[in-house]
């Protein structure tokens, strides 16, 4: 079952678009939404949580089926925070319980706690890694079933983003959760994330389970000399280097390779860095 | 349960798991019968992809080593013990292909190969 | 009931802003200037800037706080928003017409000022009425361009009132007959204000109705 089903997004922008964006979020499962920076990864979000206005379609099911789903139950965190910037964690608190039909205070303060964020401090004088620390305390605290993450652990040093993927995978314990994690950062994914849907200029280039979509792609480099005895049309991109190319094929597409490439082992980083590469 | 993932690993991780699964089930640390970890426990504790345990485990169960109880979780299969057999089996013939190899490298014959296991085999080490 | 959630938001988006320290400026200003002037009418006239100000507040901290994205993300419809955000300059109006008159009063009692009651009767209302529709200007222009754009924009009806003001200048006999007219007609007066103030309010409310929803963050 899928939790959201994007269909057809499109959305414009004077110097980007989104173009016929489609992919599904399953439930019970990671989505790693990835892409380079200004490809459309938060304008999808965005829409997702109808922050912003579009064309096509985003539909959440809910696995009770006689009701509809409740948006209340998506936990957002995004690179900017929704917090006041003059707010100390009181406050913060105070506002979540006006705003979330759900909101569990002491859940709150537990993992106040456990992330050892001070009550008396305000949300402007938290740095990077606490504030995501709290805007998950906060997703965590209101029974959500769906959390949309954008980019939340760039900024975190290497210790801090582990801690988060951790929380994210206690999280999905339970079977009706449902995470969708966009990053540049593909480290993270590589752990947890079940499937991956991989954006370019506005474009949905795959959206698979991440096995499948790691297998999908080949990395083979040669010298200078041999670059051009490669099946062009394999090709997704090239990376020209000194004195080696590299390049991103389609793994069914080149099931036999001359002895004049070397195959690399293919990650989401490489894939992201030859994607659509000219030179 | 003893579960060591290699990251960099040419083996995929979710091999890793069913095979780890598997020793252990060998070995007799996990006993017949006995509740194992459900899939999204162990992705928590070892800090893989729900799917990668569920392909492990999926594996393991077509393999006959664990069975799904529908509603109480996932269990050890109860004693096989060809199934043990066969596998520890494996393990030898394995092992016996490293050793093989590395006879070949330093040019050990054929016969002087066997002439050695048959001795120790036979006990002329201090093995156990 | 979203409207209140709204409310209650916008009040809390500001409470870090409403010190006691902000509280004894306000007060400290008006006191300083109606004692100064030595006319009551500076009380209602002072405090109704500073409910002016407030109007603005949950603007201008919502938008660096994001308040708007998180009302999307509370699942709160954009016309709960409008309606919760007019609701809250209402309430800093009355609140801060009551805190004038009362301190007219202080005032005029201190000095021994007489008449006071009959000048209170027809200032506060009209004064009422005059402030409300400056905010009914400003806040479709909030709505749509949040703030920071907003600001110079919404300056534009001072403009007009500045404007307003010296137009008797320009043409000092058509004003008159005017004011003539008003001053005989007292309730006629009355009575264009308060269809100036329901237009202006129904305007202002369908357009950031409109505006707002159409907004993205």
């Amino acid at each position: 079952m899928n939790r959201v089903e994007i269909k057809n997004l499109n959305k414009k922008y004077s110097n980007f678009s989104l173009k016929n964006v489609t992919f599904s979020i399953p439930n019970g499962y990671v989505t790693g939404f990835i892409g380079k920076n200004g490809m459309g990864k938060t304008t999808t979000i965005k829409s997702i949580i109808s922050l912003n206005h579009y064309d096509g379609s985003v539909i959440f099911s809910n696995t009770n089926l006689h009701e509809n789903f409740d948006n209340q139950k998506i936990g957002v965190i995004m690179d900017d925070s929704f917090l006041a910037k003059d707010w100390d964690i009181t406050l913060v608190n105070k506002a979540m319980k006006v705003g979330y039909d759900n909101w569990n205070e002491e859940l709150f303060y537990s993992y106040l706690i456990r992330f050892s964020i001070n009550k008396k401090m305000k949300v402007k004088e938290l740095s990077r890694g606490m504030k995501i620390k709290l805007m998950l305390a906060i997703a965590l605290s209101h029974r959500a079933e769906l959390l949309v993450l954008d980019e939340p652990t760039s900024g975190l040093d290497p210790s801090m983003r582990e801690e988060f993927c951790e929380i994210i995978s206690e999280y999905m314990e339970d079977e009706n959760h449902t995470v969708l994690f966009s990053t540049h950062i593909t480290q993270d994914l590589e752990s947890i994330a079940d499937y991956i849907v991989f954006i370019d200029e506005g474009k949905i280039i795959l959206s698979l389970e991440k096995d499948e979509f790691l297998e999908y792609f080949k990395i083979l480099k040669c010298d200078l000399e041999h670059q051009n005895t490669i099946n062009e049309s394999a090709v997704l991109g090239k990376k020209i280097n000194q004195h080696s190319v590299e390049f991103l094929v389609r793994a069914d597409d080149m099931k036999a390779v001359s002895n004049k490439f070397i195959e690399d082992k293919v990650s989401i980083d490489r894939i992201m860095v030859l994607y659509g590469r000219k030179k | 349960m003893k579960i060591i993932l290699i990251n960099g690993s040419s083996t995929p991780l979710y091999e890793q798991i069913k095979n780890a699964v598997k020793e252990n089930i060998v070995k007799n640390i996990l006993a017949p019968d006995e509740q194992l970890p459900s899939v999204r426990q162990l992705s928590k504790e070892l800090n893989v992809s729900i799917l990668t345990v569920k392909k492990a485990y999926d594996e393991l169960e077509k393999e006959g080593f664990i069975v799904v109880r529908q509603g109480l979780g996932t269990f050890v299969a109860p004693l096989n013990s060809e199934l043990i057999q066969e596998e520890k089996q494996k393990d030898i013939e394995e092992k016996l292909i490293i050793i093989c190899r590395m006879a070949k490298s330093i040019n050990l014959s054929e016969s002087e190969l066997i002439d050695l296991i048959r001795y120790i085999y036979e006990g002329g080490t201090n093995n156990e | 009931m979203n409207t209140i959630k709204v409310f209650k938001l916008d009040l809390l988006s500001i409470k870090p802003y409403l010190t006691l320290k902000n509280l004894v400026i306000f007060i400290g200003l008006s006191v300083i200037y109606t004692a100064l002037s030595k006319n009551p009418a500076t009380a209602i006239a002072v405090s109704q800037m500073f409910a002016l100000l407030f109007s603005s507040y949950p603007f201008m901290v919502g938008e660096g706080a994001g308040i708007d994205p998180l009302y999307r993300i509370f699942v709160i419809e954009p016309g709960d928003v409008v309606k919760g955000r007019y609701l809250i300059a209402g309430a800093f109006v009355v609140i801060s017409l009551i805190f004038g008159t009362v301190l007219s009063l202080i005032i005029s009692q201190i000095y021994s000022i007489k008449g006071i009651l009959d000048m209170l009767l027809l200032n506060v209302p009209i004064i009422f009425l005059v402030i409300t529709i400056i905010i009914f200007l400003e806040y479709p222009i909030y709505f749509k361009y949040g703030y920071m754009k907003g600001r110079t924009l919404a300056g534009v009806p001072f403009m007009f009132l500045g404007i307003a003001f010296m137009v008797p200048n320009f043409f000092p006999e058509f004003v008159k007959m005017i004011l003539k007219f008003f001053v005989m007609n007292k309730g006629i007066c009355i009575i264009s204000l308060v269809l100036i103030w329901i237009i202006t309010l129904c305007i202002s409310y369908t357009h950031s109705n409109k505006v707002y929803s159409e907004r993205d963050f």
